[in-house]
């Protein structure tokens, strides 16, 4: 009686877990021929998920040998939520997708404006502002159908990787898709995504006969590094590495970076310094319609490698040049990315932000024209670099 | 109209035959067919007579000759008065019963005394027995067999119609043992027995002062079961003492075999899951509570003995608590806090959340929730009640069954049925591991009768997060929280001192403060001296 | 007391943060909610001043009164028209919540039924119930909100909130008119002080839970501002739901806004139960009823019908509460009814003194 009333009372919601399947990465890419939105999901087989003989049955009869964890289902539709539920009829169990950590936007469709996805992650109530927004250098398809090696699901894969490349590489714009909202929102700043390299397969030869042999050790099937520069949703071009990472001393975001320098007696040996912090400011100046940045960046850095005799054990003018040059090179990162964005003429370092935040009155004065004036806006930059510390040793072994 | 006419003569039939009046000098005391509670009434009526000879008639004839009635005949010094000593076997001293009759009649014939005078021999057994033992005169057969049936000893004489009663109880109980239901790491290893004086030793130990007032009411008109209160005179409210007294005073029952008769009897309300007295066998709960101006009832024949009034709180407090050093003290009350919550809803918020709101859980165990679920034919809701059902059918088991086996099924039930169930994929790892949770948690309340209230609660939100999930949770706990809110327990508001918030009393709640901070008792039961003890003696260096 | 008001007004003000929503005041909506309390504060002392006067009357005994039967009935009845109107509006917007953000499959009626009953329970089992209720939940709630608002400080940025007060006052002041038209709800302090042991502190107790509501409010519109950005969260309908949405501290601290919908269902709660017991209560005494039980069946009954089929649909429920509706309606409400009884209270204090020559009651 007790059940009948449950079963009869609200199932309104009820979702029994096993009639989901959760999709774990999303990409969306525009089909040219026929001008739709195309929607990949990746989602989690969950059988392949149970792990560790979990699975009903114990081991031996798996029964349903797929070989992938996930599984990618792709549709199109005219607008991004229609291309997410015409996925319905291609699947036999109920599409769940709060569990969405990453979200691939490729690059024709970057070009052609993201708003629709992003007012999609708005309003719809299972996707979520958290996941981490990619843009895609390559196939989109291809991509979601990678295996990352060590992950079992891809899209975990690359939400894990873009995540913790900030703990190694200041490379990549580590953000949620919050903070891109909040960006295309505010007034003189522009938006700038993290991109994913879809790196070419070698194709076996053509005609050559699928050799039975040991499997090929796994390669990496795609690199996290760069970013695509917006104006206003639309795609406007791609950041180097190295421009991305001048970004990051801008925004005083640069957290972990390796910078390498040629040792200073310029035996043409290189030294390797590592960033473990920094920071920056950033200050208009604005006279009339003369418009001026000053950036002040500090940073800070210990030696990882260095094989050169220097001593630098002790305080000394060699490290003072050290500091200089790296400061040198930090600067040239800056000029850069500040070259490379006044040339897309976007204002990805938020110039105009820091314009309106701080002197209102002059942009009101100065937003209609901002555009024109962003890409011709001489920036000071002023950089402090020191360098802390040497490791664990203070110079390498002596070779007699 | 006929109808009438027959019942009525039927009743007239009938009272003919059952009145008492009406009885013939061969039926005795009692004819054939005297229910119970007319018997009462002839018994409570019995006078003793001068008789000896009808006064043991007729005592024969109340008990019907039990077997475990002892009379024993005497002639006082080997005079003419003739007297004889009732008693139940087994109830008293047999040794007692031995210098009975020795005193009463070798003792007695030593008195210089007319031993002809049946009066003055009966005053003289008075007398003689005064200081010695407890003995108290009675007139009415209702008023010896009071006593006797508690282990006295009545001694009656021919040609007096009062007889005497001597102490001489002397039954077996249990000796005083470790609670089994209530253990503690740390503290007192005595708990309460079936027998009331034993009892009310216990506490006397405990609280020396003469302020201890204990007083008793008999309730069940055939088991005329002594229940005693106790309580601290000056400390405890006046009110509370007389309103306790007067709703003992107003049971009408035959029986009492527990202190659960009267718990349904004297609580502010019937309708509710929750135990409105705190119901205990140690005597170091006891009086404690009675330290903060509460009172005691305890039951003669069985261990609980009731504590009231009482609050949510207080129930979730364990003795290790205040024994154990202050951090530990705190912590385990604060684990056990969570862990009665977790009884209550744990299953519910698990088939809310797997049925309703799997955005909640992290992305891996849900989906290992999900995959462990591959396969299970019940829905989640199902699944749940059936392994709680399951749970409720091992530990009744448990507990009825003889303790040598016990473990038996305790193994046979959870490890082989459990992992039977999970390897035919009858039920989920995550609802095995659920209910277990729930159950060990629910191990944690240490008062039994909280822990009862919450198993069933339990299932009440299964079916309503399984229905409506998180919300129906929430419905759930809203209307449970406006119930406790509503409930009193004698006139105080069983959610103090969070609701009504008592910021006083809060030191002594979730966590506790040091003993020499607690300086004052708690508001609502000590009102009248609130001082508990003296400030500012905390340990200097 | 203090925590029933309290709870009242933070759940309401931080539902849907009419602060942040209903005006452009974006990044200084803080200052709007500032501005909120100050002028909640003034309400409030007006509303309660008066029932100070009358500790131990409610409003619907001293309003007859003071302005004579006929009059102060149809006063009377026009508060419990803010009470009916108020809740349903509550209810509303949490079923609303519910259906657009967790269970969009569920009927609204269910939802508002089920809260509905359960504040009936609460109505039905006294006033009493209903504060220790609120003494339960205050913690819980309080609780929550810190929770979500310091899970949120690793993704504030505070230079969202810059620049401060560019755009002038007046975004500002139109941002606070809203909040301050919900201080109608504070008109339940008329018939909760003669409950309260002290009332004459009631008016006290109102002017904290004002403070501490405000301040609570403050800080989510900081940290929802800082956390979303300015236009993210003014273009939200549940910014501060929207914010907790946005919480992520670890991989398995993310995805909590179901819990933070718990909050506001208990705070909801709190805030319900008060209606109804005011509202029927004030009912009875309107009627000369002994009880006011009887009545809470049937209003609450009403009340279901009024909050699903008194607004058709987000967008009326969006524009009631733009300033320029929501602002006019509440002051009528409060202003004119209110000004009407201390004036009649001012003529009768001279009437007195005239009268009896001598000093009047002495000012408390």
């Amino acid at each position: 009686m007790l059940c009948l009333a449950v079963m009869a009372g609200g199932c309104w919601n009820v979702r029994e877990p096993e009639n989901l399947v959760h999709v774990l990465g999303v990409a969306f890419d525009l089909d040219e021929e026929t001008g739709l939105f195309k929607v990949y999901a990746q989602v989690a087989n969950p059988i392949g998920m149970a792990g560790g003989g979990a699975a009903p049955g114990g081991g031996g009869d798996g029964g349903a040998q797929m070989k992938k964890p996930f599984w990618v289902v792709s549709a199109r539709g005219d607008t991004p939520f229609g291309a997410m539920r015409n996925l319905a009829p291609l699947t036999t169990r109920e599409l769940f997708w709060a569990h969405t950590t990453v979200l691939v936007i490729s690059e024709k469709l970057a070009r052609r404006g993201i708003l629709p996805i992003i007012d999609l992650f708005e309003r719809e109530r299972q996707l979520r502002m958290i996941v981490r927004p990619v843009v895609a250098e390559g196939d989109v398809g291809k991509l979601m159908e990678a295996e990352f090696p060590l992950e079992s699901i891809g899209a975990q894969g690359m939400a894990r990787g873009v995540s913790v490349i900030k703990f190694q590489r200041s490379i990549f714009p580590v953000q949620f898709l919050t903070e891109v909202v909040a960006t295309l929102s505010e007034p003189g700043r522009e938006v700038l995504i993290g991109r994913i390299e879809v790196l070419a397969e070698e194709d076996p030869k053509p005609g050559a006969p699928s050799q039975p042999g040991p499997p090929k050790p796994p390669k990496p099937p795609a690199k996290i590094s760069g970013a695509a520069v917006f104006r206003k949703d639309r795609m406007v071009g791609w950041l180097t590495e190295r421009e991305v990472r001048g970004w990051h001393w801008v925004a005083g975001r640069a957290f972990r970076e390796t910078l390498i320098l040629s040792a200073p007696d310029d035996k043409g040996k290189l030294l390797t310094v590592e960033v473990t912090a920094s920071s920056s400011k950033m200050e208009p100046v604005v006279e009339g319609s003369n418009v001026r940045m000053k950036v002040t960046v500090k940073a800070e850095d210990r030696i990882q490698d260095e094989t050169a005799p220097e001593d630098l054990t002790v305080e000394s003018e060699l490290v003072r040049s050290l500091n200089r040059r790296l400061a040198q090179v930090i600067r040239n990162d800056m000029e850069m990315a500040i070259a490379k964005a006044q040339e897309f003429r976007a204002d990805i370092f938020g110039f105009g932000y820091s314009i309106y935040r701080t002197r209102y009155r002059d942009w009101t004065r100065l937003k209609d024209r901002w555009d024109e004036i962003f890409p011709k806006v001489p920036v000071e930059l002023d950089v402090e670099a020191s360098i802390r510390r040497t490791g664990l040793i203070t110079k390498s072994v002596t070779v007699r | 109209m006929l109808v009438r006419l027959v019942r009525g003569l039927l009743k007239a039939i009938k009272s003919q035959s059952t009145q008492p009046g009406r009885k013939r000098p061969e039926d005795g005391l009692f004819p054939n067919g005297l229910d119970i509670s007319e018997r009462e009434v002839v018994t409570g009526q019995l006078k003793l007579s001068a008789s000896l000879e009808t006064n043991l008639k007729n005592i024969k004839e109340a008990t019907g000759d039990s077997v475990d009635l002892g009379i024993r005949r005497f002639r006082v010094g080997g005079s003419q008065v003739k007297g004889a000593i009732v008693y139940l076997d087994g109830m008293v001293d047999s040794r007692a019963i031995e210098q009975l009759i020795e005193d009463l009649t070798i003792e007695l014939f030593k008195t210089r005394i007319d031993l002809a005078d049946s009066l003055a021999v009966y005053e003289a057994a008075k007398e003689t027995f005064v200081p010695q033992k407890s003995v108290e005169e009675v007139s009415d057969f209702a008023g010896l067999w009071d006593k006797v049936s508690m282990g006295g000893t009545g001694a009656l004489f021919d040609g007096t119609n009062k007889a005497l009663v001597i102490e001489t109880r002397g039954w077996k109980t249990r000796s005083v043992e470790e609670p089994a239901a209530e253990t503690t790491l740390r503290g007192e290893r005595e708990g309460f027995i079936e027998s009331l004086r034993v009892n009310t030793s216990l506490l006397r130990r405990r609280i020396r002062t003469p302020h201890l007032q204990i007083k008793s009411v008999f309730v069940g008109s055939l088991t005329k079961t002594e229940v005693a209160y106790a309580y601290i005179k000056g400390l405890a409210s006046d009110d509370l003492v007389r309103e306790v007294h007067d709703r003992l005073e107003k049971i009408d029952i035959d029986g009492v075999l527990e202190s659960g008769y009267l718990e349904e009897y004297i609580e502010d309300t019937s309708f509710t899951l929750f135990p409105l007295m705190e119901r205990t066998e140690r005597p170091d709960r006891v009086a404690a509570s009675l330290l903060e101006g509460k009172l005691a009832v305890f039951t003669e024949g069985t261990p609980f003995v009731l504590v009231l009034p009482t609050q949510l709180s207080t129930l979730l407090q364990a003795p290790d608590d205040y024994y154990e050093r202050l951090p530990i003290g705190s912590f385990i009350r604060v684990v056990r806090f969570i862990a009665f919550t977790m009884s209550i809803i744990l299953p519910g918020f698990y088939v809310a959340v797997v049925n309703f709101h799997q955005e909640l859980l992290p992305t891996v165990l849900l989906m290992r929730i999900a995959a462990s679920r591959e396969g299970v034919p019940f829905p989640a809701v199902v699944e749940v009640l059936i392994m709680e059902f399951l749970f409720e059918v091992l530990r009744e088991a448990g507990v009825r069954l003889p303790r040598a086996i016990g473990p038996a099924v305790s193994i046979v039930g959870a490890l082989i049925l459990g992992d039977a169930a999970i390897r035919a994929g009858l039920v989920s790892p995550a609802v095995v591991i659920t209910v277990a949770l729930t159950a060990i948690a629910s191990f944690s309340a240490p008062v039994f009768s909280l822990a009862i209230a919450a198993r069933l609660l339990r299932f009440i939100f299964i079916v309503l997060g399984g229905a409506f999930g998180l919300f129906g949770i929430q419905f759930g706990l809203l209307i449970m929280l406006t119930h406790l809110s509503a409930l009193r327990s004698f006139g105080r508001p069983y959610l103090a001192p969070f609701a009504p918030l008592i910021a006083r009393d809060l030191k002594d709640t979730l966590a506790r403060v040091w003993w020499w901070r607690m300086t004052t008792r708690p508001k609502l039961d000590a009102f009248r001296e609130p001082k508990r003890q003296g400030e500012g003696h905390e340990p200097r260096v | 007391m203090l925590f029933i008001l309290f709870i009242m007004r933070s759940t309401i003000v931080i539902a849907f943060m009419p602060v942040l929503t209903t005006a452009n005041a974006a990044q200084d909506a803080w200052a709007s909610a500032v501005v909120a309390g100050v002028g909640a504060l003034v309400l409030v002392i007006v509303i309660g001043a008066l029932g100070t006067r009358f500790p131990d009357q409610t409003l619907m005994e001293y309003s007859q009164k003071l302005v004579g039967t006929i009059l102060g009935k149809i006063i009377s009845l026009i508060y419990l028209w803010v009470f009916l109107f108020l809740a349903a509006i509550d209810l509303r917007i949490y079923g609303e919540a519910l259906i657009t953000g967790f269970i969009p499959e569920t009927p609204l009626v269910f939802i508002v039924t089920s809260m509905v009953i359960a504040s009936a329970f609460a109505a039905y089992s006294g006033i009493e119930a209903i504060g220790r209720n609120a003494d339960f939940i205050f913690p819980v709630f309080v609780a929550m909100i810190v929770a979500s608002l310091l899970a949120a400080i690793p993704q504030m940025q505070l230079m969202r909130l810059q620049p401060v007060l560019a755009r002038g006052i007046r975004p500002v002041l139109v941002g606070a008119i809203t909040p301050v038209a919900i201080t109608l709800q504070m008109l339940t302090l008329t018939l909760l002080a003669p409950s309260v042991l002290q009332p004459r502190k009631a008016t006290r107790t109102a002017v904290w839970a004002i403070i501490g509501a405000s301040l609570v409010l403050v800080a989510s519109t900081v940290v929802t501002v800082a956390v979303l950005g300015v236009d993210p969260s003014a273009r939200s309908v549940f910014p501060f739901f929207r914010m907790v949405r946005a919480i992520r501290l670890t991989e398995f601290l993310e995805r909590i806004e179901a819990l933070a919908m718990f909050a506001w269902g208990f705070g909801l709660f709190v805030g319900v139960s008060t209606f109804l017991y005011c509202g029927a209560r004030g009912l009875s005494q309107v009627l000369n009823l002994n009880d006011y039980r009887p009545l809470i069946g049937p209003m609450a009954v009403i009340w279901i019908v009024l909050s699903i089929h008194g607004v058709t649909d987000m967008f009326q429920l969006r524009s009631f509460f733009r300033p320029e509706v929501a602002g006019p309606y509440a002051l009528l409400l409060i202003l004119v009814p209110q000004g009407i009884l201390w004036a009649a209270y001012a003529v009768r204090r001279l009437a007195a003194r005239e009268s009896g020559g001598q000093e009047g009651r002495a000012k408390p």
